[in-house]
């Protein structure tokens, strides 16, 4: 029988009324409709208190609820002040420690719970994720953040409220993992940046309040413990206390891991009987997090699933490193490990749970599809927004479309994440994509050994339309130019790929560039082009194995020479006096540097460089003063005018004179910590070797500066060394962290100091470090009173691009006359 | 007398300055897309009263201000400067300045030193569009109300509701949302404003401090729903936020002064009249093009006839989505009987009840109804309202209609007024399926919106577009970036027909970028949804796929008929 209601319902008079329930933190506002004679109906609630469709609730577990309770409420153990959850030391009372409820707190707060209070402190952790929270940090935190990030400081504002001692906020660089045996296992850029995002918004001295923001390394076992000693002596904790605490942390954190594993055995026997369980393939403090994750698990729960946390399986038995071996994320490994029991299991479905704007996973998440290849998958990419509709109407679909398969498709098998060739071929081309300039100088070099190189045409509209078509809509510029790029050399009708050989350098640093070749390579390969990939590795200071030395050698002097290069085409052209004069002369260099070292190598360079110089010192000048703008931020994109949208060009038109951040500054710098880590290994000979190797370096930049000399100022000719420009960013951003930003934070204080009028940062749109060096600049611009601009590219055309650098080289104007007079 | 012009994104403005920096004239004009022959229409008006001979300085700013300056042989200013000149003369002890303008959103932070009032630091809004007054005009237009209305009814607002702003989508979701369960008018309207207000603090100023006097100018500043809600949101006392008299002038005013006190020339009105009057008819160069659009045969007037003669037993299904509602009738054996489209007009009930009145009017008398169905985003409410017996998403509705229109179908294209789905299905069942995401452009409403900023309507933008022998490739990520590609195209003057033809090609490309990406598309597309009705979408996706694209008949009541067709099943 219909329950319908008949044709007529237009006449019949309902009335409408809004209220806000106050029944919880989210504060929704409910719409009731009344029919005469009738009882009313509601709509509008997140938590389903109105719903009477979300009845069927409570048959299945809710093992969301259950983790938390375990995580955080620690068996009731903790005192609930508003919200606020209070746990008394054990012993004699030192103070008040904040933890916020945040990030990766999600997983290690049992951990330094019972750590600080062993210690002796009372540890208060911060409310739930509610509205309001999300709401407030909205307002504080830096807006190209992702969601979790931004929450994590209206945590940290609710503590404050709290009148906390100290507050907890230590830079989390990486993470245990008892079955992986990469080199790094990172946290997430952003996670690891916290202190210094939360320190570009509040000012905690000001407040009261000293802020625990030590880096801290979980996967290395005898840095851990050193570190987590030092902080616990310098909360005044005796070693034997110290012992004591670091006892019960670890006992603490087993327990809750025993736990939830044993959660998801019970889980497992469940679907084993016939549930339908869903695995929130996830981060915790995003799946996990009910203010966070727009309530799917319990969406799911009502719609009759079992949704199931991710670390509630047995992540940790899956060998996870022979199938990713670049994988250098430790979220990551876990989110592929659980897809390889998602993949082999009959009953087990997945719902890929992520945030806009999420760096990893915008890589991650082409890892997830490979291996699931034809077993349905969810994704969810949620934010701030809340309309939940959506989400549920993308969960039914998903159970509904389950529902109908007859029996669970299991994807094939597992394809390993590809792997990159590590020598080079004399047999292949290798294709370079075009950075920048320097390009022509490691192509000359590699002619030099033998090797046909040929660097691709610079990136164009094609390139980008091409690669964002391959994206997933999340990765960064360079990498979706890059892509483009080669997507339009495999279809070159030339093109060979069992010839030829693609070349892209990586980095097993925190960010998203280690997954470039392996992400293409998969895209190329679903285009049925299989091609192999050189993938050089900064983690080894871009060591390879067959070139040795002199190679390397040869294209630093190159890459070095460029960079000289482009200080003298900066120094002369907004000067020259006939336009083009000193761009033709440029491209002549270029094109000369590039034969000398494919000829003659280092020697060869070194001969035509004097002529260069004296050539640029013919060109006829205009006098004139301009401000001095130094370019730093994220490397292609500072480099790469197709990216830049003609960056520099456009700063001599406004009336600036340019330096950028030189390309060699990153291998220094790869070098430098190359230094360190063998130091901190105690990998004696390769410690040396390296040492050895900088100090041919240092001989061969001063060996190029002196055949620059009189065409370049000394200020000009010579840069800083590395350490001297990690130690300008630290007071701003820690060496702890690995990678760019405290070569862009340093590198700005370094022109700063030497009397530039404006400091311009770049980045790809949602990079990770790029934000956090956009978030430091406001302190560095203050500290240093220089103009300073964060300019975001994303390859559209940038309507306020011009009117923001008139502006800024307006202030630069200033701050040169100033500096003047 | 000096001159100063501003051109913005969506207006002209116009001043006439003296030496002491007395306003002699002023004109605010909105460009509709045709910024050069605004200009023009603006200065003639002006020489009326100030004839050009008397004009001893011209200076021009704002985003379309570079060209107009080398039309009229002008000094150019940048905004930024230029509204710290103006700001220096009129209100020398403010240190902040807000602007809120069409599409651009300034802060300006002021300082004195040596005796001038001094840009210290300053921040527009990135890229994201959602801090401006066209993410205010584009949600009026959705609710239907003018903006001099929104302004009066924002500002009564009490307890504004909360909106996400950083996005114009997310706030066009929320907006969705809150109307379905029933939200006033005015509060959401209020929300709007605290969204904008908010999203101005968090987005351009980033986290800067705003110290007193803080000034609020532009064409947003005459809003008084903004007015509240700046005050609410910075948490200033009423008249702490000073509006200055020149509210919407203070760039032009500015680039007048810093013309006249560079010393510039005069305005050779008859040369630059032409350059103008020749510029405003030439043609963009440097804009990528993109092939004609040529529409395949019409679908229309080939539907088999509906009704029904006798005494029959059937089904209904209703769609309730964010844009318009959709009910149909169908018999036992699946076969359509009736169907009403209706607008649904933020009144998701009264949509609905009036439809099926019309329904009613139409097959009543005739229809035993076994069963009601509901799907669409407005489900859960309407379900209750009509007493339906099946509740379903979108998704699995969509595809069971397409898999009764073909069985062999293997792809389906849904694309409505503020979603779209791309559905993957093998033998009848759903294998794959995709909805945009929240930051993705490509739906019908986006369409409606920038065919109403090309002033034209939605039919109009088809013939347009078909005619268009080269259409211009606009950007294909959000809606926010495309409009902005949109005005910038505009702005250079871009033909309409070849802007129309972009915008087809835009939703077409937007959507096999950012809702298909590189999933497959299969052999047998159906194309579905109201905005399969647009023939150049169509013309653009046959273009792009290089393959033909089945528009089905009833294409705008798909999600009604699945769901009708899953009732019958569920009810038998």
């Amino acid at each position: 029988m219909t329950k319908f209601k008949g044709f007529d319902l237009s006449e019949r008079p309902y009335e409408t009324r809004n209220f806000t329930c106050r029944g919880c933190p989210n504060v929704c506002r409910i719409t009731e409709v009344r029919f005469r004679g009738e009882p009313p109906f509601y709509y509008g609630s997140r938590c389903g208190r109105f719903d009477e469709r979300l009845e069927e609730e409570g048959k299945l577990p809710d093992l969301f609820r259950r983790r938390s309770e375990i995580i955080f409420d620690r068996d009731g153990e903790g005192v609930s002040l508003e919200g606020t959850l209070c746990f008394v030391p054990h012993g004699r009372p030192r103070g008040r420690i904040g933890i916020p409820r945040a990030l990766l707190m999600w997983e290690l707060f049992p951990f330094f719970c019972e750590f600080f209070r062993t210690l002796g402190y009372e540890v208060v952790l911060s409310p739930e994720t509610s509205q309001e929270l999300v709401r407030a940090s909205l307002a504080a935190a830096p807006p190209a953040a992702c969601l979790p990030a931004k929450v994590a400081c209206g945590h940290v504002a609710a503590l404050l409220d709290e009148g906390v001692d100290i507050l907890f906020i230590p830079a989390l660089i990486d993470a245990a993992h008892p079955n992986t045996r990469t080199k790094t296992n990172y946290n997430c850029p952003l996670v690891q940046a916290q202190p210094y995002i939360l320190a570009s918004r509040f000012d905690f001295p000001s407040l009261g309040v000293e802020a625990i923001t030590v880096p801290l390394h979980f996967y290395q076992e005898e840095l851990i413990r050193r570190e987590l000693i030092s902080l616990a002596r310098r909360l005044g904790g005796s070693p034997r206390q110290t012992e004591r605490a670091l006892e019960a942390a670890r006992g603490a954190e087993k327990t809750a891991r025993d736990r939830l594993l044993a959660m998801g055995r019970e889980a497992l026997e469940l679907v084993a009987d016939g549930e339908t369980g869903i695995v929130i393939l996830s981060r915790l403090y995003n799946g996990c997090d009910w203010g966070l994750n727009l309530g799917v698990p319990e969406k799911l729960l009502a719609l009759g699933a079992l949704p199931i946390p991710i670390d509630c399986l047995p992540w940790e038995e899956v060998e996870v490193d022979p199938l990713y071996p670049f994988m250098q994320w430790h979220a990551g490994k876990r989110i592929l490990a659980i897809t390889e029991i998602v993949r082999k299991s009959d009953n087990l479905w997945a719902v890929y749970l992520t945030h806009f704007g999420c760096g990893p996973d915008s890589f991650i998440v082409h890892y997830v599809r490979e291996a699931l290849r034809g077993k349905p998958f969810l994704t969810l990419e949620l934010d701030e927004h809340s309309a939940d509709a959506g989400i549920l109407t993308r969960l039914e679909a998903y159970l509904d479309s389950i529902a109908l398969l007859t029996r669970s498709p299991r994807s094939p098998g597992a394809r390993p994440m590809p792997r990159p060739r590590a020598d080079f071929d004399r047999e292949k081309t290798i294709y370079l994509p075009y950075m920048a300039d320097h390009n022509y100088a490691l192509t000359g070099a590699l002619a030099h050994f033998g090797y046909r190189a040929e660097t691709l045409p610079p990136p164009d509209e094609e390139s980008l339309s091409l690669g964002r078509k391959h994206a997933t809509g999340g990765e960064c510029l360079p990498f979706i130019l890059t892509t483009g790029d080669f997507l339009k050399l495999v279809r070159r009708p030339d093109f060979d790929p069992a010839r030829s050989c693609l070349f892209m350098a990586t980095s097993t640093g925190p960010c998203r560039f280690c997954h470039y070749f392996a992400a293409q390579k998969m895209i190329l390969k679903r285009l049925g082009c299989d091609v192999d990939f050189i993938a050089l590795e900064a983690y080894d200071a871009y060591t390879i194995k067959d070139l040795g030395t002199a190679f390397r050698r040869a294209a630093w002097y190159g890459i070095a020479a460029v960079d000289l290069l482009h200080k003298l085409l900066w120094r002369t052209r907004p000067y020259e006096v006939r336009p083009g004069e000193t761009e033709t002369l440029y491209r002549e260099a270029l094109k000369r540097i590039e034969a000398a070292l494919a000829r003659d190598g280092i020697k060869g360079l070194l001969a035509i460089l004097p002529g260069i110089v004296e050539r640029f010192l013919r060109v006829e000048r205009r006098g004139g003063e301009r401000p001095l703008i130094g370019i730093v931020g994220e490397i292609y994109v500072r480099a790469n005018p197709f990216s830049n949208a003609g960056l520099v060009e456009l700063i001599e038109e406004l009336g600036g004179e340019v330096r950028i951040a030189p390309v060699g500054e990153w291998l220094s710098y790869t070098i430098y910590k190359k230094l360190g880590d063998t130091r901190m290994r105690g990998e004696w000979l390769a410690h040396i070797k390296t040492r050895l190797e900088r100090l041919v370096l240092r001989h061969d930049e001063h060996r190029l500066a002196r055949a620059f000399t009189g065409g370049l100022p000394p200020w000009d000719l010579e840069e800083p060394p590395t350490q001297e420009v990690v130690s300008h960013s630290e007071p701003y951003i820690s060496e702890a962290y690995r990678g760019e930003p405290v070569l862009t934070v340093g590198k700005a204080i370094d022109y700063a100091l030497k009397g530039f009028d404006g400091i311009v940062n770049v980045m790809p749109f949602s990079c990770m470090p790029g934000t956090m060096v956009a978030t430091a600049s406001s302190r560095v611009k203050r500290d240093y009173g220089i103009p300073w601009i964060n300019l975001t590219f994303d390859g559209q055309k940038q309507a306020h691009l011009r009117t923001r650098l008139e502006a800024f080289l307006h202030q630069a104007e200033l701050h040169r006359r100033a500096r003047s007079s | 007398m000096w001159l100063g012009i501003d051109v913005g994104s969506l207006t002209v403005k116009v001043a006439v300055v003296d030496g002491r920096g007395q306003v002699e004239a002023g004109i605010y004009r909105p460009s509709h897309g045709a910024p050069l022959r605004t200009v023009l229409s603006a200065l003639e008006e002006i020489f009326k009263e100030f004839p050009p001979e008397r004009i001893e300085a011209t200076g021009v700013t704002g985003s379309g201000g570079r060209l107009i300056g080398e039309l009229l042989c002008a000094s150019y200013v940048n905004e930024l400067v230029g509204q710290t000149r103006a700001v220096e003369l009129y209100h020398p002890e403010a240190r902040t300045v807000i602007e809120i303008g069409g599409q651009d959103s300034k802060l300006l932070v002021l300082e004195q030193r040596d005796g001038r009032l001094v840009l210290v630091d300053f921040a527009l809004n990135t890229q994201c569009a959602a801090g401006t007054g066209s993410f205010l005009e584009q949600q009026a237009a959705r609710l239907g109300i003018s903006i001099e209305e929104f302004s009066e009814l924002a500002a009564r607002a009490k307890d504004p509701p909360y909106i996400a702003g950083r996005c114009a989508v997310f706030a066009k979701s929320d907006i969705v949302h809150l109307q379905q369960v029933g939200t006033p008018l005015l509060e959401i309207l209020g929300g709007l404003c605290m969204a904008l207000a908010r999203n101005f603090c968090s987005d351009v100023a980033q986290g800067r401090p705003f110290r007193k006097p803080i000034l609020f100018q532009g064409g947003v500043s005459k809003n008084q729903g903004m007015v509240h809600a700046l005050e609410a949101v910075l948490g200033l006392r009423p008249g702490e936020l000073v509006i200055p008299e020149h509210q919407v002038l203070m760039p032009a005013i500015g680039a007048a002064l810093i013309a006249g006190e560079r010393a510039g020339d005069g305005i050779r009105w008859e040369d630059a009249r032409e350059r103008l009057l020749q510029a405003a008819s030439q043609e963009e160069s440097g804009v990528t093009r993109l092939g004609r659009l040529v529409a395949g045969e019409a679908s229309s007037g080939r539907d088999p006839p509906l009704g029904l003669k006798g005494q029959t037993r059937g089904f209904l299904g209703i769609d309730v989505g964010s844009i318009s509602t959709k009910v149909v009738a169908i018999d036992a054996e699946g076969r359509l009987l009736a169907k009403v489209y209706l607008r649904t007009r933020a009144d998701p009930l009264g949509a609905t009840g009036k439809s099926l009145r019309i329904l009613g009017e139409k097959v009543g008398r005739k229809l035993d109804v076994q069963g009601v169905g509901v799907t669409g985003s407005g489900r859960e409410l309407v379900a209750r309202y009509v007493g339906a017996d099946v509740v379903k998403n979108e998704i699995t509705t969509q595809a069971r209609a397409a898999a009764a229109i073909d069985p062999e179908v293997d792809t389906v294209f849904e694309i409505g007024g503020q979603d779209s789905k791309y559905i993957r299905i093998e033998d009848g069942i759903v294998v794959d399926f995709t909805l945009n995401k929240a930051c993705a452009a490509g739906t019908g409403s986006f369409l409606e919106e920038q065919a109403a900023r090309l002033g034209i309507s939605v039919e109009g933008l088809v013939e347009l577009a078909l005619s268009s022998p080269r259409p211009v490739r606009l950007g294909e990520r959000c809606t926010v970036f495309m409009e902005s590609d949109l005005i910038h195209h505009q702005q250079r003057g871009a033909a309409k027909e070849d802007l129309a033809a972009g915008l087809a090609y835009s939703i077409a490309i937007n959507y096999l970028n950012r809702v298909v990406g590189d999933k497959p598309i299969g052999k047998r597309i159906l194309f579905q949804g109201g905005v399969a009705g647009n023939r150049a979408v169509v013309a653009a996706f046959e273009r792009l796929l290089e393959r033909r694209i089945t528009v089905p008949p009833h294409f705008e009541v798909t999600g009604a008929l699945g769901v009708a067709l899953i009732t019958r099943e569920v009810m038998r």
